[in-house]
């Protein structure tokens, strides 16, 4: 609706009327049609695609039911094309509303979040929001603004970058009409309303400037290359060429010429539109002072054009299209319309545009010369426009010197990060060992307790370790009639059997030997009977030999083995225990009990 | 907004006095020997201005008129509501050129009005003949319904009088003063969708 009442800025080179004859104006990117005309052909010849790609398909299938002869060839061909038009089905939709709405807030939270830009704004204008804070007019201004910003995020990937022009513009409208008519802004005199504006235009603008400037989805970025490539191939122009009076002896000119280089070369690093404008704006100016004291009076639009040529020329500034771009689609169109700042942006572009189109004989030169410049076999003799044919390769220096200062800021924020890390990692690990070293502290590992483990491996009984001799008695009377040296023997066996194995502390059950010798007992202990009986088969052999055997027997073992281990894990709840209070087990471990460690400890 | 601008652009050769035109409606003034010292540049100019007790202000575009630049000047025109097109009253040459661009306009920038302008009126007083005459040029300017002036920078005659009819004009057309109400609808239309989600 806007684009059609209020005729926008928009330049390209094809500026003619819409193709379909509607009156409005046609433009390169909408194949000559104007952005309505468009969007409709756009609909309409994807309707059609999508027309003839079902209309393929169902004749593929026809065809093959009737099993119609069809030439190989013309089958591919058919192929072909179909597939041909799927893709181009593909390629039209594929900025449909597929891509993902939740994420615009997350979006939007990484935009504002750390935006020296945008901080930078807020700076600017703190006297204006201090002026508004807490008054219905912010929280107005403040929503007006955020439902913008959102519908741009999302439609960012849905809409073409016409159509986001157009929201802007439509926003900037309607939120001035909005600061005229509204009831809320009544009291606010119309120069805080101007700044307002202004304000919300910068602030929205930067906010969106990563989105909105040069984006992937349009060709700004390949136009930027070739405008900044024909720039290059006619670095040799003079000012003479364009027949501009620049006093070039002046040093004052000289000066005048490199500040408006600057000005405009400051364009590209600028963010909102209104500031990217003020840079041409500048550069403008000092060009004018420029051609002031160079001709000796105010100048005229007929030295400021050539003059103005010649410094985008020599400038040839960083993303030149985009820039110009992005101002003519989201800079307040009632500011590039008039005013001072759009009779200089709309020299600026037809500067562009006259470098974009020119030839020979725009520069009054021979065709023959303008080639022999043009393919660099002939070099400009003037030294000073030597001198400014180098200011670009000087600019494009400067550029890369702080594109590498950039880098190396980088690499120092890595390294001091990495050494962070390191001892961050340092200091993990002797937290960790004094963490470590605490819980130790505080809960021993009391191995004495885990003693009666192995004993109770050896003894099949605990109770029967601290019951008095009763068998003695029995053996004592064969005794008493005999000699003593049976009595002798007898105390020795009671020695053996109250005294408890010394090879069972802890250590030997880490690693030593004695321990692997209770387990080969223990082995033969667990085995069924059957293994017994090959013991006494193979008595004469060698106990190693008898290792094996039993190791080879063990196959037939390993059912009750296992049957063990099943109980073990029936009664699973009780083992866990185990290792902490192997005391608090000793008084009621059961002999079931200590078969199940047994099987315990073959398993692992 | 009680503010409106207005776009006006200059057309014409060099040297038919466009920049002279410009300097006398807004400064007021006139200067043969070319040393406007205190204006800086004299090719864009703004001026307030009051019809019919509103406030507009005017921003004249002036443009360069070298035959190298045609290519361009549509560039020039975008959105500009009035055309001033320019022509030496005693060179002919310049008046084909002005039929150039009114040809130009007429199919780039339909909204946009035109008015000729033949400059230098005064030099008629020393026994300069005007050329081509100012009938054929009068008969023209209402073949194309176009408005004519006779003007003088140096003396400053029907200067004002050109650009007063160009605001009064701007003012009166019911195009502008509608634009003017449709983007009040849009904004009422919209409040609801737009700023009250
Ligand atoms: N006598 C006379 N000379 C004029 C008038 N207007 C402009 N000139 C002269 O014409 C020359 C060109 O004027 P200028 O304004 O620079 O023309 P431009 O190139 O179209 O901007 C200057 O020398 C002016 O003094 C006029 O109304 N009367
Ligand atoms: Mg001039």
């Amino acid at each position: 609706m806007y684009s059609t009442k209020t005729p926008t800025l928009r330049i390209d080179e094809a500026d003619l009327k819409c193709k379909n004859g509607c009156g409005f104006y046609g433009n390169a990117e909408w194949e000559g049609y104007c952005s309505k005309c468009y969007r409709e052909y756009l609909q309409k010849q994807r309707s059609q695609t999508e027309c003839n790609v079902y209309g393929q398909v169902y004749d593929l299938a026809s065809s093959n039911k009737n099993n119609v002869q069809i030439s190989a060839h013309q089958k591919y061909e058919e192929k072909k094309v179909q597939q041909e038009k799927k893709y181009k089905l593909l390629n039209i939709s594929f900025r449909k509303p597929v891509t993902k709405v939740q994420g615009y807030q997350e979006l939007l939270y990484e935009l504002t979040k750390d935006n020296s830009d945008l901080e930078k704004v807020k700076a600017d204008n703190r006297d204006l929001i201090a002026m508004i804070a807490k008054t219905p007019v912010e929280r107005d201004v403040r929503k007006c603004m955020h439902s913008f910003i959102i519908e741009i995020l999302q439609n960012k990937d849905v809409k073409r970058i016409e159509e986001l022009s157009e929201i802007t513009q439509n926003f900037y409208q309607v939120f001035a009409k909005r600061l005229e008519n509204s009831a809320k802004y009544a009291d606010i005199t119309p120069e805080v309303k101007e700044k307002l504006l202004d304000y919300v235009e910068r602030y929205a603008m930067t906010l969106l400037y990563r989105i909105l400037f040069c984006p992937p989805f349009t060709n700004d970025e390949e136009k930027d290359l070739a405008i900044q490539k024909r720039i290059r191939q006619l670095n040799w122009v003079s000012g003479k060429n364009l027949e501009c009076r620049i006093h070039e002896t002046s040093s004052e000119v000289r000066e005048l010429v490199y500040t408006s280089i600057t000005d405009l070369l400051n364009m590209d690093s600028a963010k909102a539109p209104q500031e990217k404008l003020s840079c041409v704006i500048y550069c403008c100016r000092n060009i004018f002072l420029m051609l002031q004291q160079s001709v000796g009076g105010p100048a005229s639009a007929d030295e400021f054009l050539p003059a103005l040529i010649f410094i985008v020329l020599k400038a040839n500034p960083a993303r030149l299209k985009s820039n110009i771009n992005f101002i003519t689609r989201f800079c307040n169109a009632s500011r590039l319309m008039t005013g001072e700042g759009g009779y200089y942006f709309t020299n600026l572009c037809c500067a562009v545009s006259f470098i974009e189109n020119l030839t020979a004989e725009s520069l009054n030169m021979d065709e023959k010369d303008f080639n022999a410049y043009m393919s660099g076999e002939r070099v400009p003799a003037n030294t000073w426009e030597s001198a400014l044919m180098i200011c670009e390769s000087l600019h494009l220096m400067c550029e890369d010197i702080t594109l590498l200062d950039e880098m190396k800021a980088k690499t120092t924020e890595i390294m001091t990060e990495a050494l962070n890390l390191k001892e961050k990692m340092l200091q993990f690990q002797e937290e960790m060992k004094s963490e470590v070293n605490t819980v130790l502290d505080r809960t021993p590992l009391l191995i004495t307790h885990s003693q009666r483990l192995p004993t109770n491996l050896d003894c099949e009984d605990i109770e029967s370790y601290q019951l008095p001799p009763p068998i003695i008695p029995q053996v004592c009377p064969t005794t008493i009639n005999n000699s003593t040296p049976q009595n002798d023997m007898r105390t020795s066996l009671i020695e053996d059997c109250i005294t408890p194995s010394p090879t069972f502390d802890f250590p030997s059950f880490i690693g030593d030997d004695s321990f692997d010798v209770s387990k080969a007992e223990d082995e033969t202990s667990l085995i069924s009977l059957d293994t017994q009986s090959d013991f006494d088969t193979q008595q004469d052999k060698s106990t190693n030999e008898l290792l094996v055997s039993t190791h080879l027997n063990l196959p037939c073992s390993t059912e009750s083995e296992q049957e063990d281990y099943h109980g073990f894990t029936v009664q699973g709840s009780n083992i866990p225990t185990i290792p902490c209070s192997t005391g608090d087990l000793s008084l009621n471990t059961t002999e079931m009990d200590c078969e199940n460690y047994t099987s315990y400890f073959h398993n692992t | 907004m009680n503010r409106v601008d207005l776009k006006v652009v200059l057309l014409g050769n060099a040297a038919v006095g466009k920049t002279s035109l410009v300097e006398r409606f807004v400064n007021e003034r006139f200067n043969e020997s070319l040393s406007y010292q205190n204006t800086i540049g004299a090719a864009f100019a703004a001026k307030q201005m009051q019809v019919n007790g509103k406030r507009l202000i005017m921003g004249i575009w002036d443009t360069a008129g070298s035959e190298k630049y045609d290519a361009m000047s549509r560039i020039y025109y975008r959105g500009a509501k009035a055309a001033i097109i320019c022509y030496d009253i005693i060179k002919s040459n310049t008046f084909q050129r002005a039929k150039f661009w009114i040809r130009e306009l007429r199919t780039v920038e339909e909204g946009c009005k035109i008015y000729i302008c033949a400059t230098k009126n005064d030099i008629l007083k020393h026994g300069a003949v005007p050329s081509p005459d100012i009938n054929v040029v009068e008969t023209y300017a209402a073949g194309i319904q176009a408005k004519f002036f006779i003007t003088s920078s140096k003396t400053g005659e029907n200067v004002a009088e050109l650009f007063n009819e160009i605001a009064q004009d701007f003012m009166s057309d019911p195009n502008n003063v509608q634009k003017v109400e449709e983007v009040i609808d849009i904004s009422n239309e919209s409040k609801g969708t737009y700023c009250c989600q």
